[in-house]
């Protein structure tokens, strides 16, 4: 049974609802170790089979290495968030028990998301996916910023669902079929594709761009970072983008394989537009949440440049850049969710300014993590812009790696500036040291990561070359 | 042993330099001075262990493996470079002691100490090198630490125009090397010394291009080489930056810009004599010619010269003449043999120096001292050895390998041999003019100094005297012991393996076939030259002031050392400010800056803003957003795409 980590899952979600309404003994803290424990073994439920390939459900869904490894890297992040929800201080507001069981049921929609082999299957996890995400968004029902992010978000959630159907039935009424599988064979059978294929193609991209937040579609992305509560923040930050990323690429590559030029150029538009909004628009901006919002569309705006060619070495490169980027941004807000001031969560960034005097050890794990951002040779950001940039390069695509390097010289801009800030800047009111161990301990350990990556780098690109092979297996 | 004895200075350098302020001063540069001492012992044992005619290639690690580019962290064990090293030890460590009485009063004297070992590390780094580019490494190395040397006193002005210069002028040196390294790869397709050694045999038809022009390839690395030579070497033309490295401390001057670091130039060519000999004629007339020009010309700017370490520096400059005159005519076992001994006794001079200006109160111009003989007898001693030895007298070290060299010079198959051979002669006068001048006006003329000073001169400390003796036994003794090793019968048997031996003059020094007139003139020079000091300082003082007041523009001419710095100055250094100046105002901050770095950023920012109009928070404008980018790309896809 290759599902049983969705089953899993499920099913000890619904037990803890149960006891969360049951006994009123059980807190919030309580139910996260719950949810950890879930997490952790449903890793070893996915690593059993993390080699074998099925088709299930008749072909609702497709377990492959690659499905498997993405749903590895999701439950791992979100095991991580998990964690972050154990050992930082909480606004009151955050403290039920519901909130667990809503990331375990996001973790469930998003697991199956990339499992998804069917345009109604890819629906419907989706939309579990998302609805979760909303409540998470707005679960600080009494502030109002929360409350907003959440309207925002489920009002562009919905749009990018009308798009979405409304994509899938162009293609349904050309093909005749929402199967990947049937796609897959009716592309391959014509002589010149139907242009409202690829109109239908158009509307299922940009319903995914809306989730990965990528230019120009990501005006939601710096409100609801901002509004939504910071940890939420994390995980949106994090895990719907790989599990959207997932789909996209299996989208692309399985059922659309036939027409990688046409898709190609509008992801070229996409990921140039994205680097230069995620780029430009961080400039001005003073709020960390914020900030991390356009550094989030910026590398996704990297991360599309590898999907352009559709090839092997493209995927294997995003994969590596998503792990990157995930440890990055985890470390980066781990330290965000510890900013406190006399016991109030703060995230402006000249919050940040005489960090080094007051911590010095936190501001130099800060600074690696954001030259890692910034890919400053010799972090792990650097080694995955690298790899993309050399793909990219090597399909022959100079003008768009010399936009990527620019828009990074603009970006590496604003993370320096916060460097600067951390390093330089005389300290105001000094921030809380913080001092919880644990948070210590990851943040060092993500700074390391990110460091001692440069030592093994074969060892990504093995690993990441390995998953992908079997997306391509099928055609 | 032999890699402890280049490792350990290395070790010294950062002992001194992590233990600064940790430990007390003189602790740590006495043990510093310990190190050193130990080093030689390792030298001068690996230099006792050596077996006759061993060659031994000790190779560390692979350096560069880069195609068929590949170059190995190695040294050279074989009689040359143990000799050296042993050398090199030996005087740096009597320097390390020398300077732990030196720099008493200075509070950066562990620095001092770290940099002496560094520089030492990267000079026997250089001359035990088995390739080419390692040997650039140590030859950078020696570059570098000579510059923080020259401006350790980083206050004086004048110091840090001097260290600039000096690397700066360096600079144009290693151009020519690194040119030679270039053209070394592109012939022989491999920098190790030993294999371009064997693969000249078939290589020295060979012609390559540079600059648009055909050269024959070994006579071009030659000559490039050279270049690179005369930088480190301070031959004329590039030897600007040595009377003003003076500006160092004294040991320094002893160090690095007598005995070691500017004999390095003299020690390639001797390494690649070989190369040299295959190559054709031109560049070891260019070589003769050079060295002739700084021996002689060196040697009359020293006349005029009244700062005592500048005295002592022209004259460095025209020993190092004298060595690539006999590498000019194939005498290279003799250009060795003067390397060796004139580091002893250069060595000597520059402490002598150094003490006299320790007991002067940091005193250096020679006007303002006199009748020092009984104040400072052990110095006195030791400079009057130091200078005859310097002079050429008899038995002493410098009469042994001078006249060697100027009898090879005789000797010579070199078709200008006989204007190079008069101008040695003549620039041995010079010498004795120069040197017994120095006496005269620091030991023996009443005092001119003023009262303060005449009252507190005081002999030097036992730790500066003790290496001023030493040298001087050596100063004494090496020649006269050494020399049978370096020309003549056993002269074949010892060198043979490691460089060049011209056999044809070899043989015909042998058998005496040189006139006793050429034998004899070197002394007839030096004795012509006191007999003309004691007529100007002694006998005919008043008619000597007037001749000098009537011959003025001559002495100003030789006293600004010919203009040549003033000359360069014109050329190169007021023309480059003035280019840099015209740049950097019109093209980089007017074109480049405004266009460039703060026009973008402009630029930049302001799109930044416009990003973040757009960011209304109103959610109509999103789903506006939304719909406009779907159109946008349907449009795109149908009419565009």
């Amino acid at each position: 049974m290759y599902i049983l980590p969705e089953i899993f899952i499920s099913l000890s979600t619904l037990i803890l609802l149960l006891l969360a309404s049951f006994s009123k003994k059980i807190n919030q803290k309580d139910m996260a170790y719950f949810s950890l424990f879930i997490i952790f073994f449903a890793q070893f439920f996915i690593l059993k089979d993390i080699f074998y390939y099925e088709e299930i459900f008749n072909g609702f869904f497709i377990v492959d290495s690659f499905s498997s490894f993405m749903k590895l890297l999701i439950l791992i992040c979100a095991g991580l968030i998990v964690y972050f929800y154990i050992i930082v201080k909480n606004p009151v507001s955050l403290n039920r028990p519901e909130f667990p069981i809503l990331i375990l049921f996001a973790l469930v929609g998003m697991m199956l998301m990339v499992s998804a082999n069917n345009f109604l299957s890819l629906f419907m996890s989706i939309e579990l996916q998302s609805l979760t995400l909303y409540i998470l968004v707005s679960f600080s029902r009494k502030d109002s910023f929360s409350s907003e992010a959440g309207v925002k978000y489920f009002i562009i959630g919905s749009l990018s669902t009308c798009i979405f159907l409304f994509g899938t039935s162009l293609i349904y009424g050309l093909v005749g079929s929402v199967s990947f599988e049937s796609i897959s064979i009716f592309m391959s059978e014509q002589l010149t594709m139907p242009t409202f294929l690829i109109v239908g193609l158009i509307f299922i991209l940009v319903s995914i761009s809306l989730k990965i937040s990528a230019a120009p579609f990501h005006m939601w992305t710096p409100d609801v970072y901002q509004g939504a509560p910071t940890l939420v923040t994390t995980l949106l930050s994090t895990i719907p983008k790989i599990a959207a990323f997932g789909v996209l690429i299996r989208l692309l590559v399985y059922p659309f394989s036939e027409i990688t030029i046409d898709w190609g150029k509008i992801l070229i538009i996409l990921s140039i537009t994205s680097m230069l909004v995620g780029s430009l628009g961080a400039l001005l901006q003073s709020d960390l949440k914020r900030l991390m919002a356009y550094s989030t569309i910026n590398h996704i705006g990297f991360m599309l440049m590898g999907l352009i060619p559709g090839t092997e070495d493209g995927i294997t490169a995003i994969c590596i850049y998503i792990i990157f980027y995930v440890t990055m941004n985890l470390g980066i807000f781990l330290f965000i969710l510890n900013m406190n001031r006399d016991q109030i969560n703060v995230s402006s960034i000249k919050d940040l300014s005489g960090l080094y005097k007051s911590q010095p050890l936190m501001a130099t794990f800060m600074a690696i993590l954001l030259f890692s951002m910034a890919g400053i040779p010799p972090m792990a950001g650097f080694i995955g812009k690298l790899i993309i940039l050399n793909l990219v390069i090597d399909n022959n695509l100079f003008y768009l790696a010399i936009i990527a390097v620019l828009t990074s010289v603009i970006a590496a801009f604003y993370y320096i500036r916060l460097i600067k800030c951390i390093f330089f800047d005389q300290p105001q009111d000094e921030l809380d040291i913080i001092s919880n161990n644990q948070s210590k301990y990851l943040l060092g350990f993500f700074a390391t990561f990110n460091v001692i990556v440069i030592f093994v780098p074969q060892f990504f690109l093995d690993l990441c070359s390995s998953v992908t092979l079997s997306l391509f297996a099928l055609n | 042993m032999f890699l402890l004895s280049i490792f350990l200075p290395l070790s010294s350098f950062l002992f001194c330099i992590t233990l600064n302020k940790r430990l007390k001063d003189e602790y740590i540069c006495i043990s510093s001075s310990f190190i050193l001492i130990f080093s030689s012992i390792c030298a001068f044992l690996s230099f006792l262990n050596l077996e006759t005619n061993q060659d031994q290639a000790i190779v560390l690690s692979n350096w560069i493996n880069s195609g068929s580019f590949s170059v190995d962290w190695s040294v050279q064990y074989n009689l040359l470079s143990s000799s050296m090293v042993l050398m090199v030890n030996f005087v740096s460590t009597l320097i390390h002691i020398y300077s732990v009485g030196y720099m008493v009063k200075d509070d950066r004297k562990v620095i001092f100490m770290g940099y002496l070992g560094l520089f030492t590390f990267f000079m026997l780094f250089l001359v035990s090198s088995s390739n080419l580019l390692q040997l650039f490494l140590g030859w950078e190395g020696v570059g570098l630490t000579s510059y923080l040397l020259i401006g350790f006193w980083y206050k004086k002005n004048q110091a840090n125009v001097a260290a600039i210069k000096a690397f700066v002028v360096n600079r144009v040196g290693d151009f020519g090397l690194i040119l030679a390294l270039f053209a070394t790869f592109i012939v022989f397709g491999t920098l190790n010394i030993n294999e371009i050694l064997l693969l000249l045999e078939s290589q020295n038809t060979t012609r390559v291009e540079f600059l648009g022009f055909q050269f024959h390839s070994i006579t071009l690395i030659v000559v490039l080489i050279f270049i690179g030579c005369m930088g480190k070497s301070a031959q004329f033309g590039l030897h600007v930056w040595l009377p003003d490295a003076m500006e160092g401390p004294t040991p320094v001057s002893a160090l690095i810009h007598a005995a070691t670091m500017v004999t390095a130039g003299v020690f390639l060519l001797i390494i690649l004599s070989p190369l040299i000999e295959e190559s054709s004629q031109i560049s070891r007339s260019i070589i003769l010619i050079i060295g002739t020009i700084t021996c002689i010309f060196a040697s009359s700017v020293a006349i005029f010269q009244n700062d005592i370490k500048r005295i002592i520096a022209y004259s460095t400059c025209s020993q190092l003449g004298y060595m690539f005159m006999a590498i000019g005519v194939s005498a290279y076992s003799v250009a060795y043999f003067h390397l060796l001994s004139h580091a002893f006794f250069k060595a000597l001079l520059f402490l002598g120096a150094g003490s006299i200006i320790h007991s002067m109160s940091d005193e250096q111009n020679i006007k303002k001292m006199g009748g020092l003989y009984n104040k400072i007898p052990l110095t006195y001693i030791t400079m009057l050895i130091g200078s005859f030895s310097l002079m050429g007298l008899p038995f002493l070290s410098g009469y042994y390998s001078k006249d060697l060299i100027i009898e090879f010079i005789y000797l010579g198959q070199s078709n200008i041999k006989i204007y190079a051979y008069i101008i040695s002669i003549v620039s041995v006068l010079f010498t004795t003019i120069y040197s017994v001048r120095l006496l005269i006006y620091v030991f023996h003329r009443e005092n001119r100094s003023d009262e303060k000073v005449f009252a507190h001169i005081h002999e030097s400390p036992l730790i500066m005297i003790l290496p001023l003796t030493i040298l001087s036994i050596f100063a004494i003794f090496f020649g006269m012991l050494m020399n049978s090793y370096f020309a003549g019968e056993s002269l074949f048997k010892v060198w043979g393996e490691f460089m060049f031996i011209n056999n044809d003059i070899n043989d015909e020094y042998t058998i005496g076939n040189v006139p006793i007139l050429v034998k004899k003139s070197p002394l007839f020079a030096i004795i012509f030259g006191i007999f003309i000091c004691f007529l100007i300082y002694f006998t005919f003082k008043e008619y000597s002031q007037a001749l000098k007041k009537r011959l003025m523009i001559l002495v100003n001419f030789f006293e600004n050392k010919l203009y040549i710095d003033e000359i360069y100055n014109f050329i190169f250094v007021k023309t480059s400010f003035y280019l840099g100046k015209g740049f950097w105002k019109s093209i980089d901050t007017d074109l480049i800056d405004n266009l460039g770095p703060n026009g973008i950023s402009r630029l930049v920012g302001s799109f930044g803003k416009v990003v973040s109009r757009f960011q209304s928070g109103y959610l109509y404008h999103y789903v506006l957003s939304v719909v406009v980018g779907l159109t946008l790309f349907l449009s795109i896809y149908i009419y565009i795409l």
